[in-house]
């Protein structure tokens, strides 16, 4: 048993996730009644949304921590929120109880997660290493431009790397296009890499996992067509949305119309609605803003309900799981 | 998919000259690189473990050839940096202009065309009424 300041910082720790995994499960109840909704604001406001979404557990989890932490011990605002809600035995911490177990399988979990996600990077970089040495082209004015050109057949273009993000466009697509719709596929793939998309969409993925599976699957998918949508803006900035939109259609086209690879099926993240909704987006952009003040509200509510229900759990399952 | 740096060059030769033994391999790398015979015969050895070679035994030795082409390795190497990341059903971590293989039928992209035309065309009526 531990009695000291050791003891406090664990408890802080364990208030902290108590707080992370309600406000998880609040959050997730909270989609499935609003969820819906997000697809009718802005791409700016969905983006706010759903990285709220991502972050919220992360923040609530922390934000609970502070206010049952000793830092406000002698304030009203403490004294007031002991009424309703407080972490009794703040200097005391037992590793051999549900405390300790909650602790150390979060760090487990963590862990794990970050094996996965890191072979799956060295993995990539070394897909994208092979990928140069068999297929890169010496197209020096594209090169120039900073495009990296792959001699393959399959209509392609992405932006892969998460600290220098290169563009790469496949000849197979390079060579179906007219100088305007390849340039506004690069155009689109430079907006990629500008916005640091690949990292992001890690960051995401990595914050997200911590979610029920369905959900943050859904995060992931909202947040990657989000970032689609952004890049799709950029490229409208320079050229009509109608060539953009047409460019669009016509790449899907070409994909459709090139010889299935049974390999390159995964390549599909994007389903048929999401290609619609892009050229929908892009034709008829909705610009409905979500109100920072009604987020800024969401939170508080949410804030008051997970510290209310860190407390209300805390007492429930010591009631169950006695310790001294 | 991984590849270490003397696999990818054997790979390469094997795409040029099909059909050769170990020895052959290894006078040929030995141009580009200081590795020795058994070096060779275990990159050999992965590269067909890992179904990216075939081979038939002629007397005492293999003879080894790509069982893959050069532009389907290019395309299992785009699929590699797309799902590597994510279990399928996610979104990839690559920000690929559009997906390969989009299942849109012909109907549901013609009228994705109709709907840009009529954009286009109403376009062009608020232009000319401004006129």
């Amino acid at each position: 048993m531990l009695i000291s300041d050791v003891a406090v910082i664990m408890n802080l720790i364990t208030i902290a996730l108590l707080g992370f995994f309600v406000g998880a499960l609040l959050l997730t109840i909270a989609w499935t009644v609003f969820g819906k909704l997000i697809g009718s604001y802005s791409i700016q406001s969905q983006k706010t949304l759903i990285l709220t979404w991502v972050l919220g557990p992360w923040v609530l989890g922390l934000m609970t921590m502070l206010f049952l932490s000793p830092l406000f011990e002698e304030t009203a605002l403490y004294n007031w929120m002991e009424s309703f809600a407080h972490w009794h035995h703040l200097y005391v911490f037992q590793l051999a109880s549900w405390h300790g177990v909650s602790v150390v399988v979060f760090a487990l979990f963590s862990l794990g997660l970050i094996a996965i996600k890191g072979t799956q990077l060295y993995r990539q970089s070394n897909a994208i290493y092979t990928l140069k040495h068999f297929s890169m082209t010496e197209d020096h004015a594209q090169i120039q431009r900073g495009v990296q050109i792959i001699d393959s057949d399959i209509p392609t273009a992405f932006t892969s790397g998460f600290f220098r993000p290169i563009c790469y466009v496949a000849k197979g697509l390079a060579d179906k296009l007219n100088d305007k719709e390849l340039n506004i596929v690069i155009e689109h793939e430079f907006a990629h890499a500008r916005n640091r998309d690949p990292l992001t969409k890690l960051l995401i993925a990595f914050l997200s996992a911590y979610y029920p599976k369905k959900l943050a699957q859904l995060l992931n998918t909202k947040y990657a067509l989000l970032t689609e949508h952004i890049a799709d803006q950029s490229t409208v900035l320079l050229h009509s949305a109608e060539d953009v939109a047409a460019t669009l259609v016509k790449v899907v086209r070409l994909n459709s119309a090139s010889p299935k690879n049974e390999s390159n099926t995964s390549l599909s993240f994007f389903g048929a609605d999401d290609i619609s909704l892009r050229v929908h987006q892009l034709l008829t952009p909705t610009r409905k803003s979500m109100p920072v003040i009604v987020l800024i509200a969401f939170m508080a509510v949410m804030l008051c309900c997970t510290i209310v229900a860190v407390d209300v759990t805390h007492h429930l399952v010591e009631s169950v799981f006695t310790h001294s | 998919m991984f590849l270490g740096e003397l696999e990818k060059q054997v790979l390469q030769y094997l795409w040029s000259s099909p059909g050769v033994d170990v020895k052959r391999v290894h006078a040929e790398l030995a141009k580009q690189r200081d590795s020795s015979l058994n070096t060779v015969q275990s990159a050999l050895e992965r590269l067909f473990k890992k179904g990216l070679l075939s081979r038939e035994k002629q007397g005492h030795a293999y003879l080894y050839r790509a069982e893959v082409a050069r532009n389907d390795l290019i395309a299992k190497l785009i699929d590699s940096v797309a799902s590597d990341f994510v279990s399928k059903g996610e979104s990839s971590l690559i920000a690929a202009f559009s997906s390969v293989s989009t299942e849109m039928d012909e109907a549901q992209l013609d009228r994705l065309e109709q709907l840009i035309e009529i954009q286009r065309q109403q376009l062009k009526k608020g232009d000319s009424s401004a006129d």
